[in-house]
């Protein structure tokens, strides 16, 4: 597990069986399957890039290929921010990774569907925390 | 500087792969320090670590007021991290989260647009009902933001805000609408997503918005955001006709250009779900089009494309199975598929396929899949099956949708009833699911419908019985063995089909039907017994002494193996066992004792013996009747008897009806619900199936011959008597004249034909209501379908056997036979009836509240956002949070040394309103005589050595008004500048409180403890200093042998009883005298010391007023306090408040309260500080550890070692009637503690510091 965000509230518990529920559902299926899983009230809909599994699970009525379009975006502004993007860029980035998440979409919803816009707005939140960096070494060299 | 960074830790982790546990565990230990720390980097570090293994699943919860901090923190850098990990761990339950709500409001004030993007975010994944509607006003007005950056992000976050506050919706969605014409589009495209969700929830109130988005959907090219106006149109299409009308050709034209296969599925998908493909030609072609594009998906090799298009088709079978029929080819390939999503999708389209003709062949390919690998080589697609093939879901899945689709409108596809009973059969043995009960109902339904299968059902029943293995195997739970119940019941009902009866009988009574379940065995017991009574009488026709030899053994077989059901636990067995045993006994008395039944003389052909006649007895019990379901529509053919108004009350109803749930139910009124239920295998409990009727008229006759004996006077006098004795059951709804006619009539069993119908059978008297119900629900519109289908059958498939039904059923004798029931509803066709309903998942959302938000009445005057006006606005919030951060950082780091701090809060509010002051003193609890009030104001003059201001006096005041129920006298002390040193060590201000309080003799006293370390063993020990004080002001007013008597009690141990004030009490004297005592009972119950005040002489007549008592002695009694007891500690640090509350096994006991003040809106924040402390210094004795914007978290301990920490919040609301600046504002006092009777202690002290007057 990487990443993994909630858009509604669980326990740890009901958090814990989901994942490894689903991990496990998820590798057990074959790459000639559909990417849509049909799992109690909610459908999980997952993409496999490489190594990584991305998967979101949504409402029965929504649009399946709308969401991994959602999923393939995600991957592409990952891939633009950190420049062809590996899992370790994940691993040992995840607070960026979850910003990346955090501005293409809130609540579960899309909100900014431009990839340029996304990687834009993430840059500068980077180039904010440097800042803050810069200054702090500077106060330090100060003492 | 040596903390790991998160790096680090990631590093670590990944070298440690070995033991990462123990690794991330020092880890931790590390990170308990370090979020304690003082650096805010450091701190910051720390969060950010556990939030990186709060994925890896290890807890943060204890953590959660660290978070906040971290949020706080001005770097935004810092920020950032904090929100991340509130996002990641904080539940709806958290507590801080209520802390949050002015960090919230001030980050989204914030000049910085991506702090306030940081808030936001995070805002939407922890937002509560609470931070909802106190933030939703704030959010509301930043849909005017200058940026667009801002704006779609707010619009997102409002929706969840919706969902937690349901109200916000009306008041805020004017402004919504707007931007939906916002210049920027992805603001738009956010406020499209919203409106699409909330139209899923509550379509209706979004029609009007449909011009508006008809035009950005002509005019966007975004197909993002296209998708979404789709999906809401089709939401909003079925309340509106025009609408589907007007959208038809825009949907058109995008079906058939778009590239992009998601838009494309959207508009197919909306289509359908949107009703635009019905009736008129322009959609019939539309859904051609929908269905050729669906196809083109079946056949695209993306499995994805695959599922949709049968999602898609599933949506439109129902509407236009035509166009679906003609792509069966490609639809059933896929149920063959590898992959189960694809695959149950298909399933779906089969079940709403199937027809006569293709039933055999898909039920095949369906059973194929039940089957194990091994046995599936004849099918050639089925090369590969999953593992989730074997799942029993998926299993019972398929059986399920087996029997759905063969039995759906009365078997109409089912053409060949052979075949399904096979199927049945082969199912029983590789379902590998529990499926028995449905497979019983089944069998059982088919086989009593259809007459010409009964001969094959029966000898495959037979078979059944003939199973040992599945007698072996049937403890396990899907050995299906309840099948067994049908088979039982079959061969016995239809006994006449069997070739060999008797050994059926043997196979019943083989030695493993004692592992069956009760229910089985029951059946079992009792066809036992048809089938004997069946097989004697055959014999009979050809009786010699082979046949009676044949008997007899049977006979004695039957005797000795029913030994193992007579003596079974379950009741029902056990009597049906003995009612037959002893049966069977009375054929072999009459087979043995070789009395020739019937010398008929005349017979000119010599038996040696007749066979008994008790054997022909036997069998007419039986077999006197065929068995026949009732027509669907008996109920209501049957004739209202004449002078039976159905409306009326039978009797008054009873004034007070209980609901009888109790043994009266055996009461003659339900009685026939009680034999019925009983009888176990009288009653289908099949779903599809018809009523039975023959078998209730059996029961009638029984009864009728039991009655026989009876003369018809003693039963109307039997009746009489019982009806007076039911009068007066409040259980019992007397029957009165009207007694049911169709119950009282004589009965006259007809002896004819099968399907001769007396008005005494018509099942309806016997039917319970919910049986009926429901059957008659079930079976609208099936009779007719099945007898259409059935014309047609006989003809077109003749080369079949043809298949004979019983006939249209059981009708009352005056119903006609017509077919012109108009209110026949069309069957509900839903093809999820086969899905488990019981099937919820834990992820149910409830979004009731959101649905049922009107928006289409205007708002009215008094609908406003709730008003929070303790809050700033953020602007203002933001300068004065930034004067104060600093302050209070510096104030936080500063506060570990601070060794007390509580009495420099109370200094901290000096200026203190008039009105205030007015208020507290209709508060304090004062006695009503005028003296009293006199007296109070003589002593504010000689108020000397004040500290404190007056108003704080005043507050100090309503916590010391210790009401004494015994006295009746009120203390309220003023007295505070009669502050002296106690014997306490602690240089701590103490209450003081009033004991007495007269013209001239006052008496106040202070409690305190006589250690201020904490005593686990011993019962604390208190000591009560009195100062006396004579205020009399002449010569005259003194008192001598002055003394305090205490009254020892259980709970209260004094060291001395007595306390002697040595010499006179002249005027203007004071004397102090103190008594210990130590305090056995339980600390938090009301603990009162009782006593009183003797003097010797009062020269002074006329001193006392009669309020004082003209006596020589004046009773007195007080509680003491629960704060007495606590114990004066250097103030904690949040951290170590933290590190305690996070141990939560330290707090098993908690208890809240909350306290209405009303103040005016300019001095809440100095209210707040005042009652909180009050609350810390008075009525708890704790001590404030971190104050934040409307919450603080206190802390303190008691003697007993108890540990108290308490989180109180501040929330207001304005009283918007009033021109007054009053607001009402509430606190909320939570409070955690080691000991339950403690803290209940607490909490009275608190409420009765509060008190209003009465």
């Amino acid at each position: 597990m990487r990443l993994r965000k909630w858009f509604q509230f669980y326990n740890e518990k009901q958090k814990t069986n989901l994942s490894t529920d689903l991990s496990t559902i998820i590798l057990g299926r074959k790459r000639s399957m559909c990417n849509v899983l049909e799992y109690g009230e909610h459908k999980v809909i997952y993409k496999r890039y490489a190594s990584l599994y991305f998967a979101a699970g949504v409402d029965w009525d929504e649009n399946e290929l709308y969401v991994l379009e959602v999923i393939h975006r995600y991957v592409q502004v990952l891939d633009e921010y950190f420049g062809n993007v590996c899992e370790l860029d994940i691993i040992y980035n995840f607070e960026k990774a979850y910003q990346v998440l955090d501005e293409l979409m809130i609540g579960g919803e899309l909100q900014e569907p431009s990839k340029k816009a996304v990687v834009r707005h993430v840059l500068a939140f980077e180039r904010h925390c440097e800042l803050d960096a810069v200054t702090r070494n500077l106060r330090q060299a100060d003492f | 500087m040596f903390e790991k960074t998160l790096t680090d830790l990631i590093r670590g982790i990944r070298a440690h792969k070995k033991d990462e546990q123990k690794y991330i565990a020092s880890c931790l230990q590390e990170i308990h320090q370090e979020v304690k720390s003082n650096d805010p980097d450091i701190k910051a570090m720390a969060i950010s670590k556990l939030t990186y293994l709060q994925m890896l699943g290890y807890d943060m919860s204890w953590v959660s007021f660290h978070v906040v901090e971290v949020m706080s923190f001005p770097k935004f850098s810092h920020k950032r991290t904090g929100y991340l990990a509130a996002t990641q761990s904080f539940r709806q339950d958290t507590d801080v989260l209520m802390l949050t709500t002015n960090l919230l409001k001030k980050d989204l004030a914030s000049g910085n647009h991506m702090e306030v993007g940081v808030a936001l975010n995070g805002l939407a994944d922890i937002v509560t009902p609470d931070l909802a509607r106190d933030l939703c006003q704030d959010l509301v007005a930043m849909l005017n933001h200058s940026r667009p950056y801002v704006r779609k992000k707010v619009v997102l976050v409002l929706y969840k805000l919706f969902l937690k506050f349901p109200e916000a919706l009306r008041l805020s969605f004017p402004r919504l609408k707007e931007k939906l014409d916002d210049p920027d589009p992805s603001v738009v495209s956010a406020a499209v997503n919203v409106i699409c969700e909330l139209a899923r929830k509550n379509p209706k109130n979004y029609l009007s918005l449909a011009p508006q988005l008809f035009n950005l959907l002509t005019n966007s090219s975004n197909n993002w955001m296209l998708i979404k106006i789709i999906k809401l149109f089709g939401a909003l299409a079925p309340l509106e006709p025009r609408l589907a009308k007007k959208l038809t050709p825009q949907i058109f034209h995008m079906i058939e250009n778009t590239p992009a296969m998601s838009l494309l599925y959207e508009c197919i998908y909306t289509a359908i779900a949107g009703g635009m493909l019905n009736s008129d030609r322009q959609s019939d072609a539309l859904a051609a089009v929908c269905v050729s594009k669906l196809r083109t998906f079946l056949e695209s090799a993306d499995q994805n494309l695959k599922y949709v298009g049968l999602l898609a088709l599933a949506k439109i079978l129902p509407t236009h199975p035509k166009h679906v029929a003609e792509h069966r080819d490609i639809i059933l390939k896929c149920i063959d598929d590898s992959d189960i999503s694809i695959r149950l999708r298909s399933l779906d389209l089969v079940v709403g396929m199937v027809n006569k003709k293709n039933l055999a062949d898909i039920v095949k390919r369906l059973m194929s899949h039940l089957l194990p690998p091994s046995n599936t080589k004849n099918s050639a697609t089925n090369h590969l099956l999953p593992s989730t093939l074997l799942e029993p879901a998926y299993r019972a899945d398929i059986i399920h949708r087996i029997i759905y689709i063969c039995s759906q409108n009365a078997y109409a596809n089912v053409t060949n009833f052979e075949w399904y009973v096979a199927v049945l059969v082969d199912l029983t043995y590789v379902a590998g699911v529990k499926v028995g009960d449905l497979l019983t109902s089944q069998l059982m339904d088919v086989c009593v419908r259809v007459k010409s299968v009964r001969n094959y059902c029966v000898k495959a029943m037979v078979k059944l019985l003939s199973d040992v293995t599945l007698l072996e195997n049937c403890s396990l739970p899907d050995s299906n063995a309840e099948v067994l119940y049908a088979a039982a019941w079959l061969a016995g009902e239809y006994c006449s089909y069997q070739i060999n009866p008797s050994d059926t009988i043997e196979y019943l009574l083989q030695s493993g039907v004692t592992k069956l379940s009760h229910r089985v065995q029951a059946v079992y017991v009792h066809n036992i017994l048809k089938i004997y009574a069946y097989w004697a009488k055959s014999l009979t026709y050809n009786w010699d002494e082979d046949a009676k030899d044949d008997l007899l053994r049977l006979t004695t077989l039957i005797d000795e193996k029913f030994g193992t059901f007579c003596s079974c636990t379950d009741l029902e067995v056990q009597e049906r066992a003995h009612n037959v045993r002893a049966i069977i006994s009375i054929v072999r008395e009459h087979l043995t004792s070789n009395v020739p039944a019937q010398t008929d003389e005349t017979d000119d052909y010599v038996l040696s013996e007749k066979a008994p006649t008790v054997i022909d007895e036997l069998y007419n019990l039986f077999f006197a009747y065929e068995l026949n379901p009732v027509a669907p529509k008996a109920q209501k053919k049957v004739p209202i008897p004449a002078g039976l108004d159905l409306d009326a009350w039978i009797n008054e109803p009873p004034p007070q009806s209980e609901s009888s749930n109790s043994g009266e139910e055996e009461s003659y009124g339900f009685g026939y619900r009680q034999k019925l239920g009983g009888s176990g295998d009288l009653l289908f409990s099949s779903g599809s199936g018809t009523a039975v009727g023959r078998r209730r008229r059996r029961k009638n006759r029984q009864k009728g011959d039991r009655d026989k004996g009876e003369s018809e006077e003693m039963r109307v006098q039997r009746r009489r008597e019982r009806r007076e004795r039911m009068k007066n059951d409040p259980f019992y709804i007397d029957v009165g004249e009207y007694d049911n006619p169709t119950r009282t009539k004589p009965e006259s069993p007809p002896k004819s034909a099968n399907n001769e119908i007396d008005v005494d059978s018509i099942p309806v008297v016997h039917l319970t209501m919910d049986d009926f119900d429901f059957r008659q629900k079930k079976n609208k519109g099936k009779s007719k379908r099945s007898k259409e289908n059935r014309k047609k059958e006989v003809s077109a498939l003749s080369s079949l056997p043809p298949v004979i039904y019983t006939d249209i059923g059981e009708m009352p004798e005056n119903a006609t036979l017509s077919d012109d029931d108009k209110d026949l509803k069309p069957l509900d066709q839903k093809v999820s009836s086969w899905r488990n309903p019981n099937d919820k998942g834990i992820l149910d959302i409830d979004f009731s509240g959101i649905s049922n938000v009107d928006l289409s009445t205007p708002l009215t005057e008094n609908e406003k956002f709730p008003q929070t006006t303790v809050y700033l606005s953020p602007e203002e919030l933001r300068k004065r949070e930034e004067e104060k951060n600093k302050l209070r950082l510096k104030e936080q780091r500063n506060k570990s040394i601070i060794t007390s701090d509580h009495p420099t809060k109370v200094k901290d509010d000096h200026a203190k309103s008039e009105s205030k002051k007015r208020r507290s003193k209709v508060k304090s609890k004062k006695p009503s005589n005028a003296s009293e009030s006199s007296a109070v104001t003589a002593k504010k003059k000689s108020m000397s050595v004040k500290k404190m201001t007056k108003g704080e006096a005043d507050a100090e005041n309503k916590a010391k008004s210790v009401s004494s129920p015994t006295s009746g006298t009120d203390k309220v002390d003023e007295n505070k500048g009669s502050h002296v040193n106690e014997q306490s060590v602690q240089p701590v201000k103490q209450n003081i409180y009033t004991l007495i309080s007269g013209d001239t003799l006052h008496i106040t006293y202070t409690l305190s403890l006589t250690s201020n370390e904490e005593l686990r063993n011993e019962p604390p020990t208190v000591v009560a200093s009195f100062l006396i004080e004579n205020k009399g002001v002449s010569d005259d007013h003194f008192y001598s042998g002055l003394a305090l008597r205490f009254e020892p009690s259980s709970d209260i141990q004094f060291d001395s009883t007595l306390l002697h004030v040595d010499g006179v009490l002249k005027a203007s004297e004071r004397r102090e005298v103190a008594v210990k005592f130590r305090v056995l009972g339980i600390v938090g119950a009301r603990l009162t010391v009782n006593g009183r005040v003797t003097w010797e002489n009062n020269l002074h007549t006329g001193g006392f007023s009669a309020s004082d008592g003209s006596g020589a002695e004046i009773p007195f009694a007080f509680e003491i306090p629960v704060a007495t007891f606590m114990l004066h500690i250097p103030t904690i640090t949040p951290a170590q408040f933290t590190a305690f509350l996070y141990k939560s096994e330290n707090f098993p006991f908690s208890g809240s309260t909350s306290v209405n003040l009303t103040v005016s809106s300019s001095s809440v924040e100095q209210e707040f500080d005042n009652a909180i402390a009050q609350i810390t210094a008075v009525a708890t004795g704790t001590h404030v550890v971190e104050k934040v914007p409307g919450a603080v978290s206190i802390y303190g301990r008691s003697v007993q070692g108890y540990q108290i920490a308490g989180l109180t919040k501040l929330g207001v609301t304005k009283e918007e009637a009033e021109d007054t600046e009053e607001v009402k504002a509430v606190l909320k006092i939570e409070l955690k503690c080691t000991d339950q009777a403690f803290i209940d202690g607490l909490v009275r002290e608190i409420e009765r510091l509060f008190a209003l007057p009465s």
